[in-house]
């Protein structure tokens, strides 16, 4: 009950949070909009007059040309062009939130769309798969190292935590990349310098994953590698701090194993405050996760953008941004609920 | 009477910078079967310190640097930390904390906690086991679904109590078991441990800073202070006619029914990490000798119990 | 009984910490380099550095010079240059100047550019090579422009050494490649002239101008472009990125120090404000925390790049504006725990204000903190610029690391084996923010001294 309490309440507090966060997007962008939606106007204008043409042979040229403007104050109308700051906003961050994110000036999807919302569609997926996946490893094999350190404190593997951390801290995630693809890619040979697939796949479904896999490794111990050291260093001080509370000496007292007390009562204690540092690690990554996308030629959100930058292509700028804030906020949201879920003190409602 | 646990010229120290603290000096101490030891001191005195010597659970940068505790005639610290662990720890010597308060680990229900100390020593345990535990020290079965949060003070304390009795010890160590308490709590907790050893037979080594609450209780007392034993002897020799200066103004600053003005002993504790030879409490001492400051008095039967000064 | 450690025990014990003083003594030396760089390169640098005719002269894509102790033949630049002219002026006059020059490596260079210099209108310029077994080349140009840069492109220079290809192997060739020609002034004669191996040894240049009319020829150059070039090479542009390198250090350390000490004193502010607040401040401001959380940064910043124009007081501004959360969050949970301490208890029942007791009580305590967040900030800031930077977005008329590493991915530096691109921009934003990490740390250990086992 309490749990269901909590959850409701952080929705809610998370939904508005979701708003107000697209809001300071939208004031933020608001020059970039108008002339994206202006853009579009006239892309969706053009067509209906060529459509026009087409169907109605019999039209004059001013009965189109009323036509097509009728068309066009319509279409901005549906913007909340020509209409008070309030309504219009209302009306545009409404169209946010359904996806009507327009068209792209030059760029396209794979099927040949020029629609934001199928482009950020089309590559979506694999920007998912490479931070989700990055963020799971980054998370486990953190807390194991974490851990282990904290088990062995002052020792010389929990020494090189602090120093991996440093290293970690002091690089960008882009640079590690290259670093990677000059070794592993230009000077072994072992793995691809970048994309996604290779060309020459041997048909069926086993060989594509296989190939997906071996195309994902560089950019994914990329990642690993930039966050691994400082999420280390964060589930060692927590666990450290932890193994000064009271409940770690009783424990030891009622004859239970080092191991046990560690890896079960430890870290089953310390686990909300290790929930609550990896949404802050998420979203300190974030960045240089969508970098990592351009290093690697990885077709994701990331590199859909350094695509756009470099032909200033505003309406897919601006639409990835407003994905990548609901990802991130997802993101966030799933760490809070899971920190909810760890702490019984908000699972029994106190 | 054989005792059931003894520590010889127990050392327990600390490594500091500044050299080692010596929280725990050549302490002798015995606790007889089915006998209630007191143990007092001002905080710092190295008893809680002792305890956790004795159950093996001081670690780095203390060591117990010397001496020997027998169990049962066993000498428990030269037996293999695995055996120790599985063979003595909680299953033949229990402990109630000072912070029993957070001695449950928050995420975990008392009953699975009560539950999880059973198995790990081989036992059954089981929902009924847990019943029953609970039921021996007055607390509801429900409170075995229950998170420690969820608890007052002293139905932690109380559940804490059970899951020390999971394994039937011979042994109980209770560490300030009453502090923190309010004082109706107390005198229930005092009343169950005084239970535990009529019913069960269980030895218990209370300690404790209060010494009005101990003299309730228990049928030998020693006063520590200063890592070192003072004063010891039966628990109305010493409470009614305590001989060291140091247990006189011990029990002055007790607060009693007829006078609750707090008398506290000016001064304070030497610096452990500094040995020296002269009486650890004779900078303190409003009864101070030449002798005091040049030599230690050793302990010294006189009148029924032992006294470490040298007024007698 | 808590001690009140004075700032002068903290500094003490900053001192004691290795990594803190090794951060202190790096910081120091790129204060230092900032300084000498603010007044010894001149801001022209900047927009010299887009335009890409500036750097003709220097080798293109070039490794740093010292690879040559690695064992790779890379020449290094080589600038003959020809001041002292003799001649006759008058109606047919005619100056010379001749130099001479040492070459004793195994390959050519890779360009040969000629700039001439002189006073009136020549009609021919002479280039007299003599190699050192006494063989002569020599390149044509006829009206030539005084300042130009005629290189081995130049058909005029081109036509000339493929006369001279043509003598020495006896054979007529059409199309000679750069190498080819290059090969010509350096490789021991005969047939197989354009296989064969370079002479090392004595060569002479001499430089002949001739005029109708009195020329006053000035110092002139033939500069034998080579391999390699500065300490950390040069991109495909030419550009010598040790400059590079070095314009872009005051820009990081100046952005990554407004806008940490921006974000960090707002953040521990607002997040101290709301911890010692409690109650519905407290929960408002917590959420004010997340919808800034929320944004995620490095977009925003993109997208907000195309509506305002950057400038590095800007940039450091929305930096500051999108991180502060972080360090709200954490002096929240400090200010939690200083709050239920008792002084807070007594200045409230002895009356005391509340933003008094904040002052007094909670700021002093978050004060240290602060100083290890601003620390390690300089370095966040410094990464996440350099990555915007990387990514295309940075204020105009700035030389960044990040834009190095721009253009180098842009032309495929990996690819092509150019690692001192990609290298040294890399590795000095590592060396810039790595100062500000150790310092942080060690203040961290100092202020939050770590739960020993008791």
């Amino acid at each position: 009950m309490g749990y269901a309490r909590f959850l409701i309440g952080k929705t809610i507090s998370y939904v508005l949070a979701l708003f107000a966060a697209v809001s300071l997007l939208y004031v933020g962008i608001y020059p970039s909009l108008q002339r994206v939606i202006e853009g579009s106007a006239d892309e969706a204008a053009s067509e209906f007059q060529r459509n026009l043409v087409k169907s109605h042979t019999g039209l004059t040229l001013p009965q189109i040309a009323a036509a097509v403007a009728t068309f066009k104050s319509n279409y901005l109308a549906a913007f909340g062009f020509n209409q008070p700051y309030p309504v219009k906003f209302g009306l545009q961050m409404l169209n946010l939130f359904e996806f009507h994110l327009g068209s792209a000036y030059n760029l396209q999807a794979p099927d040949g769309s020029k629609q934001v919302a199928d482009l950020i569609i089309a590559y979506l997926p694999n920007t998912v798969v490479l931070f989700t996946t990055g963020t799971l490893l980054v998370v486990a094999v953190g807390a194991i190292l974490g851990l282990l350190a904290a088990k062995s404190a002052g020792g010389k593997f929990d020494k090189s935590i602090p120093i991996i951390a440093v290293i970690h801290s002091s690089i960008p995630a882009f640079w590690i990349g290259f670093l990677l693809i000059a070794y592993f890619a230009y000077t072994l040979n072992w793995l691809p310098s970048g994309g996604i697939s290779s060309i020459d796949v041997a048909a069926g479904v086993l060989p594509h994953f296989t190939d997906f896999l071996w195309h994902l490794t560089l950019p994914l111990l990329s990642f690993f590698i930039v966050s691994v050291g400082g999420f280390a260093y964060v589930v060692r001080s927590l666990v450290i701090s932890t193994m000064g509370e009271d409940f770690v000496t009783t424990a030891r007292a009622r004859g239970m194993t080092d191991r046990r007390l560690i890896f079960k009562h430890v870290l089953r204690t310390a686990s909300p405050g290790i929930a609550t540092q990896s949404i802050l690690a998420v979203a300190g990554s974030f960045g240089g996760a969508i970098t990592l996308e351009v290093v690697f030629r990885w077709p994701g959100l990331g590199f859909l953008t350094f695509a756009a930058i470099q032909i200033s292509d505003l309406p897919v700028i601006l639409g990835t941004t407003f994905i990548l804030t609901i990802i991130l906020f997802l993101g966030l949201y799933i760490g809070e609920i899971a920190y909810g879920f760890l702490d019984p003190r908000i699972k029994t409602g106190d | 009477m054989t005792s059931l646990l003894e520590a010889k010229g127990l050392k327990i120290y600390y490594a500091t910078p500044r050299g080692d603290v010596r929280a725990a000096e050549e302490v002798d101490l015995q606790v007889g079967s089915q006998e209630i030891v007191g143990l007092a001191g001002e905080s710092g005195s190295g008893k809680s310190t002792l305890a956790l010597g004795m159950m093996r659970l001081i670690t780095s940068p203390g060591r117990i640097a010397g001496g020997e505790v027998l169990f049962e005639g066993t000498d428990i610290l030269t037996i293999p930390e695995e055996r120790f662990r599985k063979d003595y720890r909680w299953s033949k010597m229990a402990m109630v904390f000072q912070g029993s308060m957070n001695g449950f680990t928050p995420v975990f229900t008392i009953g699975a906690q009560i539950d999880e100390v059973m198995k790990i020593h081989g036992r059954d345990g089981g929902e009924l086991a847990v019943r029953k535990l609970l039921q021996m020290v007055d607390l509801d079965d429900s409170i075995a679904r229950r998170y420690p949060h969820e608890l007052s003070g002293g139905q932690k304390q109380r559940a804490f109590i059970a899951m020390a009795l999971a394994l039937e010890p011979k042994m109980l160590f209770a560490d300030e078991p009453t502090t923190a308490l309010d004082v109706v709590t107390q005198v229930s907790v005092i009343n169950l441990l005084k239970r535990l050893k009529n019913d069960m037979g269980i030895s218990i080594l209370f300690i404790t800073h209060d010494l009005a609450l101990l003299s309730e209780v228990v049928d030998t007392a020693y006063i520590m202070y200063a890592g070192r034993v003072v004063e010891t002897g039966p628990a109305d020799v010493v409470f009614n006619r305590p001989r060291h200066p140091y247990s006189q103004g011990l029990l002055a600053a007790t607060p009693t029914l007829q006078s609750r003005e707090i008398k506290g002993i000016p001064g304070f504790m030497p610096d452990l990490a500094r040995p020296s030879d002269m009486c650890s409490f004779s900078a303190r001492c409003q009864f101070v000798m030449d002798r005091c400051t040049v030599e230690r008095p050793g302990l010294k039967r006189t009148d029924g119990e032992d006294v470490a000064c040298w007024l007698y | 009984m808590e001690t009140t450690r004075t700032e002068r025990s903290y500094a003490r014990e900053f001192l004691k910490s290795r990594s803190g003083v090794a951060g202190l003594a790096i910081l120091i030396i790129l204060l230092a380099t900032s300084i000498y760089v603010v007044a010894g390169i001149p801001s022209s640098l900047n927009t010299k550095w887009e335009n890409s005719k500036a750097w003709e002269g220097n080798p293109q894509a070039a490794p740093p010079v010292w690879v040559n102790y690695l064992g790779v033949d890379a020449p290094q630049t080589l600038d003959v240059n020809l001041d002292k002219f003799t001649g006759t002026s008058g109606s047919s006059s005619a100056y010379s100047s001749t130099q001479t020059f040492t070459w004793n490596n195994d390959v050519p260079p890779s360009n040969l550019v000629l700039t001439p210099n002189f006073g009136g209108a020549a009609y021919e310029l002479d280039v007299i090579w003599t190699k050192p077994d006494g063989n002569v080349v020599q390149i044509a140009l006829s009206f030539p422009t005084s300042g130009t840069e005629y290189d081995i492109h130049t058909a005029a220079v081109s036509q000339s050494l493929t006369k001279y290809i043509q003598s020495q192997t006896g054979t007529f060739v059409t199309v000679v490649t750069p190498n080819g020609e290059l090969a010509a002034l350096f490789s021991n004669d005969g047939p197989r002239l354009l296989n064969n191996s370079v002479q090392k040894g004595t060569y002479s240049v001499t430089l002949q101008i001739l005029g109708d009319q009195t020329l006053s020829p000035s110092s002139s150059q033939v500069s034998l472009v080579g391999d390699s070039y500065g300490t950390m090479g040069t991109d495909s542009y030419g550009r010598p990125i040790d400059l590079g390198v070095l314009a872009g250090l005051p820009w990081a350390l100046e952005l990554g120090t407004i806008a940490s000490v921006l974000s960090v004193v707002g953040g521990i502010l607002w997040g101290g404000l709301a911890g010692f607040y409690g109650g519905w401040r407290d929960k408002v401001m917590s959420w004010g925390t997340l919808v800034i959380l929320a944004v995620p940064g490095i977009s925003f910043i993109i997208a907000l790049s195309f509506s305002v124009q950057l400038s590095l007081l800007v940039e450091a501004l929305v930096i500051a504006a999108l991180s502060w959360p972080g360090f709200a969050i954490i002096a929240r949970t400090v200010t939690l725990s200083i709050r239920s301490q008792t002084y807070i208890e007594a200045d409230r029942a002895m009356g005391i204000s509340s933003t008094r007791t904040f002052l007094t009580h909670v700021l002093p305590r978050l004060t240290p903190v602060t100083i290890a967040f601003t620390a390690l900030s300089v370095s966040g800031v410094i990464i996440f610029a350099e990555t915007l930077a990387f990514l295309g977005i940075e204020p105009g008329n700035v030389i960044t690391w990040g834009g190095i590493l721009n253009e180098a991915i842009t032309a495929d530096s990996s690819l092509h084996g150019w690692w001192w691109w990609t290298l040294f921009p890399g590795i000095m934003i590592l060396v810039a923010s790595l100062p500000f990490v150790l310092i942080g740390f060690a203040v961290d250990r100092i202020v939050a001294p770590r739960v020993s086992a008791k």
